[in-house]
C-alpha cells in the first residue's frame, strides 16, 4: 500500500491537515499552559513559604527574646494548618533547636539543620521530593535566631499530575469534537472537488461536452464551477470546429489521394539530398515501368541518366524549379519531367508525363516538315528555269515584229511570268530562311544599304527622296544574308507603295547599333495600312493593297526571319500618310 | 478590664537561683526592645525613673551600672517628692508601690509623656499602669492593661503582647 500523501483522498487529507492542525495547536498551547502554571505554582508556593517562614520569624521573636520555649512552640506548631509543611523549626542565635515541628506524615528524613554549620544564611533549596527555606529572625537589625522549614513537594506534583490528566482529558475531548467537526466541515470543500472529479469523469467516459456543474456560490469553488464550465464551452467549440476542420482536410485529402491516384499524369516526391523516392502514384511506376513495391529502394538513379541527373538537380537549385526536362528513358519512351522544390523542405514535388506519343509526332512532322522545305525549295528552283526560258521566248517574239494585238499578249505573258517568278523567288527565300543555319558575322551596314538601295527595281524608285542615317560605331554582329532580306523587303515595300497623289515622296532609313542590338527603321510617306489590315499584315499570301501585284509572301517572310534571328518587329502605319517599321536584331558580338 | 499576662520563664532561673526583683530588673532591658519612644525623647541617655521602692531603685541601679539599653547608658532615679515627677523626662517609670496616695494621677502624666509605666506587681494592673509583673511560682509573668495601652504614649510592639494569655 502505497502511503503517499499525494494518494490520500481529498477528504482525509482535509481531515488529517485539520486534525494535525489541532493536535499541534493544543500540544503547544497545553504544554505552554503547563509549563506556565507549574512555575507559577512552583513560584507561588516559594512565595507562600517565604512569607510563611517570614511570618513565623516575626512571632518568634519575642519568644526568643524572652526564652519562652513554649510560646515558641504554640507559634510553630500553628503550621499545622498547612499539610506541606513537614517540618518546621526555631533556632536560636546559636543554631540550637529552640522550637519544633514535624507533622505526622513526616518521614523525618531530613536533619533539620546541621549546627556545625555556623554559616548558615538565608537559601531555599529544591530537591526531588523536598523544599527547604531557611531564613534569619531580625528584629530591629538583631539577629535572634532562624526559621528552618521542610516543604513537601508531594502536594504540589498531585497537583501537577491532576493539571496534566485535566489537560490530556482535555485535549482528547477536543480532539474527539475537532474530529466531528472536521469530518463534518470537510465536506464543504470537498464535496464540490469530488462532485468536479465526478463530473470530469463522466465527460471523459462520454465524451459528453454538453454536461455542466451547477454552479452553487461565488466562493473560489465557485468561481472555479464557473471557470471549468466556460473551458468545456470553449472545448465544445474547439471540438466542433475540429471536426469542421477535420472533415474539410478529410475531403481535401480525399479529393487529393483521387487526384494523386487517377491522375493521367505521375506525382512524385523526391528527397534532394539522397535523391531517393519518398511518394509516388501509381501512373509513375507505370509510366517508368517500375514496381510501386519496392518504392523504399527507388533513386533519382532509376529513371535519369548522370548527365540528365546533374542538369535536373542544378536547375532545381538554380531556378527552384524545372519544367518539361525531356529525357529518353531506356530507349523508346520520352519522359517529360516538371517540378519545384518545397519551402522550407529539402524535397522536389514533381509530376512526369509519357510524352512518347507527342515527342513521335513531333519528330515525324519534323521530318515531314523538312520533305517539305526540301520539295518546295526543289520545285521552286526547277520552276525558275522553264520561266526564265519562256520570258527569253517571248523576248525574242518582240523582235519578230508583231502586231500591235500580239505586242500586248506578249507583254501580258512577260508581266505574268514576272509575277510568277518573283513568287518563286519568295518561295525560294522562305525555304532557305527554314533549312540554312545562321551565319554570324560582322556587318557593314553603309555597304549593305548600298546594296540594298541597288537592287530596288528601276520601276519603283521614280522620283523618291530616299535618307540614310547610319550610325553603326558599335561592331554589329549578325547573319547577313538574313538581315539582308528584311532590310530589301522593307525597302522594295516603302518604294512600291508611295502615293501617286503625294507631290514630294519620300523614305527615311536610320540605322543604329550598340552592344545589345541593332535598330533599323523605315518610315515612308506613302499610301500607309488600315487598321483593320495591320492585324494581319504578317499573314502568309496577305495583300493589304489593292494595287499589289506581289506575292503575298514578303512581310510574311520579313517576320519569319524576325523571328529566326530572336527580333522584334513594329508597326505604326496611317492610310494617307505613311507607315513605319521598326525592327530589333539582337547583337551576336560575343560569339 | 480585660488583663493579659504574658509568662516567661526566667532565664536560666532554675540555675542560678536569681531573685525576682533582679529578674524584673533584666527584664526592663529585654521590654525596651519592642518599645518605641516619642521622638522628643531625650536620645544621650536611657532613665529610669523608680517610685516608692527604695530597694528596687538599687537593684536597678547595680543592674544597669555597666549595662547599656538601646546602646545608651542607663540613668536610674528614685523619686520621691511631688516636685518631681511634675514634668517627667524619662523612658521607664516602674511604680514600686501601687498603695501609694495619688499614684493615678502619677501614672497617668508618665503615660502622656511617653515613658513605659511598669507595675512592680499585678495589683498595679488596677492602678492603670501599662505593664505589670506577676508572680507565679517559679515563673514571672507580666500583664498589660488595654486602656492604659491606648493611653500611654509609648509604643509597644505587637511581638511583645502576642506572649500574653487570657488570665
Amino acid at each position: 500500500m502505497n502511503l503517499n500523501f499525494y494518494n490520500i483522498s481529498i477528504r482525509n487529507k482535509l481531515i488529517i491537515v485539520i486534525q494535525l492542525v489541532t493536535i499541534t495547536a493544543l500540544l503547544v498551547s497545553f504544554l505552554s499552559y503547563f509549563i506556565f502554571t507549574s512555575e507559577r505554582d512552583k513560584q507561588n508556593l516559594i512565595n507562600r513559604m517565604e512569607i510563611t517562614a517570614k511570618l513565623v520569624g516575626e512571632y518568634a521573636v519575642s519568644p526568643l527574646v524572652f526564652g519562652d520555649a513554649e510560646g515558641g512552640t504554640e507559634i510553630i506548631t500553628r503550621l499545622k494548618s498547612m499539610p506541606e509543611i513537614e517540618e518546621a523549626y526555631i533556632l536560636d542565635d546559636d543554631k540550637d533547636i529552640f522550637a519544633s515541628y514535624v507533622n505526622d506524615s513526616s518521614s523525618h528524613e531530613y536533619h533539620p539543620f546541621n549546627p556545625n554549620n555556623s554559616r548558615v544564611e538565608d537559601l531555599s533549596i529544591w530537591d526531588d521530593a523536598y523544599f527547604h527555606i531557611l531564613q534569619k529572625i531580625t528584629y530591629k537589625g538583631d539577629d535572634y535566631g532562624s526559621i528552618y522549614l521542610v516543604v513537601s513537594l508531594r502536594p504540589f506534583k498531585e497537583r501537577l499530575i491532576n493539571d496534566l490528566r485535566v489537560l490530556f482529558i482535555n485535549m482528547l475531548l477536543i480532539i474527539g469534537i475537532s474530529w466531528v467537526l472536521s469530518v463534518i466541515i470537510q465536506q464543504y470543500i470537498s464535496k464540490p472537488i469530488k462532485k468536479l472529479v465526478k463530473t470530469t469523469n463522466e465527460i471523459v467516459q462520454e465524451g459528453n461536452y454538453d454536461i455542466r456543474v451547477k454552479n452553487q456560490g461565488t466562493d473560489e469553488i465557485g468561481q472555479l464551477y464557473a471557470s471549468y464550465n466556460k473551458m468545456l464551452e470553449r472545448i465544445k467549440l474547439e471540438k466542433e470546429q475540429q471536426q469542421k476542420y477535420s472533415k474539410a482536410l478529410e475531403v481535401s485529402e480525399r479529393n487529393y489521394r483521387t487526384i494523386f491516384e487517377n491522375s493521367i499524369v505521375g506525382i512524385f516526391n523526391i528527397d534532394i539530398k539522397s535523391g531517393k523516392l519518398l511518394q509516388a502514384n501509381e501512373r509513375f511506376y507505370e509510366i517508368l515501368k517500375l514496381d510501386p513495391s519496392r518504392l523504399e529502394q527507388y533513386t533519382i538513379d532509376q529513371f535519369l541518366s548522370k548527365k540528365e541527373r546533374v542538369i535536373f538537380l542544378k536547375t532545381i537549385e538554380r531556378e527552384g524549379q524545372i519544367e518539361n526536362f525531356e529525357i529518353n528513358h531506356k530507349g523508346d519512351i520520352w519522359i517529360s519531367f516538371s517540378g519545384k522544390r518545397i519551402k522550407g523542405q529539402n524535397s522536389i514535388d514533381g509530376v512526369i508525363q509519357d510524352i512518347t506519343d507527342r515527342k513521335k509526332n513531333y519528330l515525324e512532322l519534323k521530318k515531314v516538315n523538312f520533305e517539305l522545305d526540301n520539295f518546295v525549295y526543289h520545285a521552286s528552283h526547277d520552276l525558275r528555269s522553264p520561266l526564265r526560258s519562256i520570258l527569253g521566248l517571248t523576248n525574242l517574239l518582240k523582235h519578230d515584229k508583231p502586231s500591235e494585238n500580239g505586242i500586248e499578249l506578249i507583254q501580258r505573258i512577260e508581266n505574268s511570268i514576272l509575277r510568277l517568278d518573283n513568287l518563286v523567288t519568295d518561295l525560294l527565300t522562305f525555304s532557305k530562311n527554314s533549312r540554312t543555319k545562321r551565319d554570324i558575322e560582322e556587318i557593314d551596314f553603309k555597304a549593305l544599304m548600298e546594296e540594298s538601295l541597288e537592287g530596288v527595281p528601276y520601276e519603283y524608285k521614280g522620283d523618291i527622296e530616299v535618307s540614310v542615317e547610319i550610325n553603326d560605331k558599335n561592331i554589329f554582329k549578325g547573319d547577313k544574308t538574313r538581315i539582308s532580306v528584311i532590310i530589301n523587303n522593307l525597302l522594295v515595300n516603302a518604294h512600291k507603295y508611295q502615293s501617286s497623289k503625294r507631290d514630294k515622296k519620300h523614305i527615311h532609313i536610320k540605322i543604329k547599333t550598340n552592344k545589345k542590338d541593332m535598330q533599323f527603321i523605315i518610315s515612308d510617306n506613302g499610301e500607309g495600312i488600315s487598321e483593320e489590315n495591320q492585324e494581319r499584315i504578317f499573314d502568309m499570301f496577305y495583300r493589304a493593297s489593292e494595287s499589289s501585284d506581289g506575292s503575298g509572301l514578303g512581310l510574311y517572310i520579313v517576320k519569319n526571319v524576325v523571328d529566326t534571328l530572336g527580333g522584334r518587329i513594329y508597326l505604326t502605319s496611317t492610310v494617307d500618310k505613311g507607315t513605319t517599321f521598326e525592327v530589333i536584331i539582337p547583337n551576336n558580338q560575343s560569339i | 478590664m480585660i488583663f493579659f499576662t504574658l509568662i516567661i520563664t526566667l532565664i536560666n532561673k532554675s540555675q542560678a537561683q536569681v531573685d525576682d526583683s533582679q529578674l524584673k530588673s533584666v527584664l526592663i532591658e529585654r521590654f525596651s526592645r519592642f518599645m518605641e519612644w516619642p521622638e522628643n525623647m531625650i536620645d544621650s541617655v536611657f532613665v529610669i525613673e523608680v517610685l516608692d521602692n527604695k530597694e528596687m531603685y538599687e537593684i536597678i541601679k547595680k543592674t544597669y551600672a555597666n549595662r547599656k539599653i538601646n546602646n545608651l547608658p542607663v540613668q536610674v532615679t528614685l523619686l520621691s517628692s511631688q516636685k518631681e515627677y511634675d514634668h517627667p523626662m524619662c523612658h521607664v517609670l516602674y511604680v514600686g508601690n501601687c498603695y501609694r496616695e495619688n499614684s493615678t494621677s502619677i501614672i497617668e502624666i508618665y503615660q502622656q509623656s511617653g515613658a513605659l509605666v511598669l507595675g512592680h506587681e499585678d495589683r498595679c494592673l488596677e492602678n492603670g499602669v501599662t505593664l505589670a509583673f506577676i508572680s507565679d511560682g517559679k515563673k514571672v509573668v507580666f500583664g498589660y492593661d488595654e486602656l492604659a495601652l491606648k493611653r500611654n504614649k509609648v509604643s509597644i510592639s505587637y511581638k511583645l503582647l502576642q506572649l500574653a494569655k487570657n488570665q
